[in-house]
């Protein structure tokens, strides 16, 4: 009896099991699925600015900026914004007038000047002097110094998520405005924080704590508002399914009735896609993973775009045997880089310069270095004899063990690098390569928080060389902006790159680096730098040609290849595809198109969430 | 029978209790002596997606993850004590303000429930394949089990959560891929939440299941033939029992006594989180966020789960000894 009952319980539970129906909404008609991630929906807040808020695809569909930016071109396109006007000081914004948040509030200037007054440690508040609203739909910026106008107007573009919620945030708000009415003038341009104002310790310490109250506050419904097209509807740690926002302002153009987004890894990301469980995915896999997905779903395809920033290594410029530019040149000379970009990104570019301060596309394409500077950088072809003439003329001599410096002491050198597979696999080649010619060279992998640490030491170095992104231009103000990122002291390229500093006097901690440009005349790069905000566009050229032919010449890191990324479409899903006519003759693997106006293309269709999900907003993606 | 005198439980539980304290130390400070920066890698990321200067977002990061990674160690190590003594395991640094113990006091629930179906039927299952392949050991089957047993060994067990899903979530839409419930069901005590439950626990029970129940098998089975050679089995066979008598009673229970140690400790050490099967089924078990704070170097959240998997550990093995000495009356046991 006892097993008879045994039995009839256990069958009793599988078939219950298996009749529960299969919930998922992947391949339901009308449903775009995409992967996102996030927290814990136990440890989730419906703040935008919390760390535990949605993922941002999630946020690129619920929320809106002024300006939707497209990264890798920087082509601005606008969204809350109507129109602008600029002079030499101003910026006067028109925001569009038929905008509600999907709570039904109407969307106003005070949102957008909220930001700023919130979050004052951005870039746009600590460079202007005031944010105004001058009416319920009209915003003006005015300026401390003067600013190129299109490098201000992407400044401003880059704050994607420039606007809070006054009517659910506005304690917060009032907090921060109050702090910063206290704020002096002050001609120590050090002390010079939010709108170039000076601030007593306790004003900081409060505006820091009204951050931090602000970052923990979110709607108790946990629904994020957001004036975006789409809104989230339910949510669980794995699925959250985002309804069409009732209030949007271009609803009829919507053609989706829903987006699902799964939360799942890298791996469970790719099999879904192959199995045709996904309308779109991000990112381009090894070559033979792509080729496999692509072969076992006739309906996906693959289109391939520029990334911008490249993958290479910085070199410890104060290293006694690598501060000579001579050394560094050699390596140049010494490298595969086709090799190296064939297993750290087959669809990457290969460099051909040693480094230019932004990746070579935006030289190539956008003409950001001028043709005089360009035809007298070095281009560094693989050249092993040119390579060790460089390293004779400054007293190194190879043995039968390596080479060694002209102190007679064996060259030994390290290699760091994360496990992330764009960097370990150029790492290693790299490596190999340099050992192979005698620069014995020893490679460590690290975890991404000991490889931050170890680069970031102020003690004794264990590397010379780290393989990270170089050239990035993720600030998207270019050129400035990945020079900036290149030289300025806080970030990886100068640290990783031992830049020399000023030790002491008013230009304490800048980066003291002078050096002949592409006409003779020597150059101070920070001090370039700083005024080149306000130069107009072909002055900012022709610093940025001065800079990229210093960094050229100089050789402080090494190119391996700019980096390309890409970007999966389901054609079962979606209607609206980028240059449809090249689907089928490139195999459903759509490579980068050399028409500027074909690149454009897909680039707007690239990073759809960085550019807040952009094409799905304005009705380019249909349900099929 | 053999009977427990209050003064060796009160032993016993005196010595877990230190076992816990000892676990706790060693975590603490061992944690802290790992390398690597966490300040500033959250830093950098935070500067890139707020378009913040690195000053202003290191400033933010040290106020998020409410950790001061120049403070004296033992300074912390005695708030951290401080703390625990007022029932706080302190705030998980990750999960900005979100309570370890809340942390673990929702994910908890959702390990137990794997763990402990899956465990239960393994052993269920193990242990009385185990008696069979012992009671016909010259027969086929025996070497077809073992056979079974050697292939499942060879793959590694943390392979086991990818085959699983990629044969019968992915390739098959027999099972979900991820989740602890469907999105299309209210939680509740509500039947079609209870069996989606349920469903979506299936792969992750199997995956646990797999990897337990052969080693139970083999052990029962070592065990079991152990137990054939005794006397009072001859005995038995000499009294004309009837063979199922003998397998169930004399057999079975025998031969089980030394594996309920290790069932008990192979379920404190699951109680833990089956980290490989959780992360792979985005199953947010206590594995799951283990497996986060490992990556994060969440101190606080490491610390917390850990000492829940080590206590979990010491009361089931504290558990097991008190049963054992109550199963089998041949053992006394004695201050």
């Amino acid at each position: 009896m006892k097993k008879l009952l045994t039995l009839v319980l256990t069958l009793t539970m599988l078939l219950s099991v298996a009749i529960v129906p299969n919930a998922a909404l992947a391949g339901n008609d009308g449903v775009f699925t995409d992967v996102c991630s996030w927290p814990p929906v136990n440890t989730y807040i419906a703040n935008y600015y919390a760390p535990n808020s949605t993922g941002w695809q999630i946020d690129s569909m619920t929320n809106e900026g002024m300006f939707a930016l497209v990264a890798v071109s920087g082509v601005v396109y606008p969204r809350l914004a109507e129109s602008y006007e600029q002079d030499e000081y101003t910026d006067t914004i028109h925001l569009r007038q038929d905008v509600k948040y999907n709570d039904g509030d109407d969307f106003t200037a005070k949102d957008i000047w909220s930001y700023y007054i919130l979050n004052n440690g951005c870039t746009v508040t600590q460079q202007a002097k005031s944010i105004e609203i001058i009416d319920d739909y009209t915003i003006k910026f005015t300026w401390r110094e003067q600013i190129n106008p299109s490098v201000r107007l992407r400044m401003i573009a880059t704050n994607v998520d420039a606007r809070i919620p006054y009517h659910i945030f506005g304690e917060y708000v009032d907090k921060a405005a109050e702090l910063l009415a206290t704020g002096v003038d002050t001609e120590n341009a050090a002390n010079r924080k939010a709108f170039g104002k000076e601030y007593t310790e306790e004003t900081l310490a409060a505006l820091d704590a009204n951050w931090q109250a602000f970052i923990q506050y979110g709607p108790e419904n946990q629904i994020p508002v957001g004036t975006g097209s789409y809104m989230v509807s339910k949510m669980t740690d794995t699925d959250c399914i985002m309804v069409k926002n009732p209030y949007y302002y271009n609803y009829d153009l919507l053609g989706f009735e829903a987006i699902h987004f799964v939360n799942v890894d890298t791996d469970t990301k790719l099999a879904m896609l192959q199995n045709g469980d996904l309308s779109r995915s991000d990112g381009t896999p090894a070559k033979d993973v792509l080729e496999g997905i692509l072969a076992g779903n006739e309906a996906l395809v693959h289109y391939l775009t520029l990334d911008n920033a490249s993958v290479g290594v910085s070199i410890d410029v104060q290293d006694p045997n690598l501060s000579k530019p001579e050394v560094r040149q050699a390596i140049c000379y010494v490298l595969d880089r086709d090799a190296i970009r064939e297993v750290g990104n087959y669809y990457g570019f290969t460099a051909t310069y040693a480094e230019l301060g932004m990746p070579e596309s935006y030289v190539r394409n956008d003409g950001w270095v001028n043709e005089d500077a360009l035809a007298k950088m070095t281009q560094y072809e693989t050249n092993p004899e040119k390579a060790t003439e460089l390293l004779e003329s400054v007293g190194w001599t190879k043995k039968d063990d390596g080479w060694y410096n002209e102190n007679d002491e064996k060259i030994s050198w390290t290699t760091i690098s994360t496990s992330e597979f764009q960097f370990l696999n150029a790492a290693q080649i790299f490596s190999q390569q340099l050992t192979a010619f005698g620069l014995n060279t020893e490679l460590k992998v690290l975890e991404p928080s000991v490889f931050t640490a170890t680069y970031n030491t102020d003690g004794e170095r264990e590397y010379e060389f780290a393989c990270n992104w170089i050239d990035n231009c993720w600030g998207v103000y270019c050129p400035y902006g990945p020079l900036q990122d290149g030289y300025y002291k806080d970030q990886f390229a100068s640290i990783a790159g031992n830049f020399p500093k000023f030790t002491e006097g008013a230009r304490k901690g800048e980066i003291n680096m002078v050096y002949p440009d592409y006409n003779g005349e020597e150059t101070d790069i920070a001090a370039l730098l700083k005024t080149m905000l306000a130069m107009t566009d072909e002055e900012m050229v022709d610093a940025a040609s001065r800079i990229s032919y210093i960094t050229n010449e100089n050789v402080f890191s090494i190119a391996f290849f700019q980096n390309s990324s890409g970007y999966w479409l389901n054609q079962n899903d979606i209607e609206g595809l980028p240059l449809p006519d090249k689907i089928e003759p490139s195999g459903r693997n759509v490579m980068l198109p050399e028409d500027p106006e074909e690149l454009s293309i897909i680039n707007d269709h690239w990073y759809i969430w960085v550019a807040e999900g952009l094409v799905i907003s304005n009705g380019t993606y249909q349900a099929k | 029978m053999g009977r427990l005198k209050l003064s060796t439980l009160l032993k016993r539980i005196g010595v877990s209790v230190l076992n816990i304290i000892v676990v706790v130390t060693i975590t603490f400070f061992l944690l802290r002596m790992t390398p690597g920066d966490v300040v500033e890698n959250m830093a950098v990321k935070l500067a890139k997606e707020q378009n913040l200067t690195m000053e202003v977002a290191r400033q933010r990061v040290a106020y998020i993850i409410n950790y001061d990674p120049n403070e004296p160690v033992l300074k912390q190590f005695g708030t951290y004590v401080n703390n625990i003594l007022h029932g706080s395991l302190g705030n998980s640094m990750q999960y900005q303000k979100t309570s370890v113990l809340s942390i673990i006091a929702d994910s908890f629930p959702w390990t137990l429930l794997v763990v402990t179906i899956a465990l239960v039927l393994s052993f269920a299952v193990g242990t009385n394949l185990g008696a069979l392949m012992a009671w016909k050991r010259k027969t086929v089957l025996d070497p077809i089990i073992t056979g079974l047993y050697v292939v499942v060994s060879a793959i590694p067990y943390y392979m086991w959560p990818l085959i699983m899903l990629v044969a019968f979530c992915i390739k098959n839409k027999w099972f979900p891929t991820q989740g602890k419930y469907s999105i299309m069901v209210d939680p509740g005590f509500n039947w079609p939440f209870i069996k989606d439950v349920l469903y979506h626990a299936a792969m992750p029970i199997t995956c646990v299941f797999i990897s337990t129940v052969f080693t139970w098998t083999m052990n029962m089975r070592a065990s079991a033939i152990s137990v054939l050679g005794e006397d009072y089995i001859t005995a038995a066979y000499a009294r004309s029992v009837p063979d199922r008598r003998i397998r169930k009673y004399y057999l079975k229970k025998n031969a089980m006594l030394p594996l309920i140690t290790s069932f008990a400790s192979t379920f404190g050490t699951y109680m833990g989180g089956a980290i490989f099967v959780e992360t792979f089924f985005k199953y947010y078990g206590i594995g799951y966020y283990m497996n986060g704070a490992l990556a994060f170097r969440d101190f606080t959240l490491m610390q917390g789960i850990l000492i829940v998997s080590a206590t979990a550990t010491i009361i089931a093995l504290l558990i097991a000894d008190l049963v054992y000495s109550v199963l089998d009356p041949r053992v006394r046991t004695e201050g």
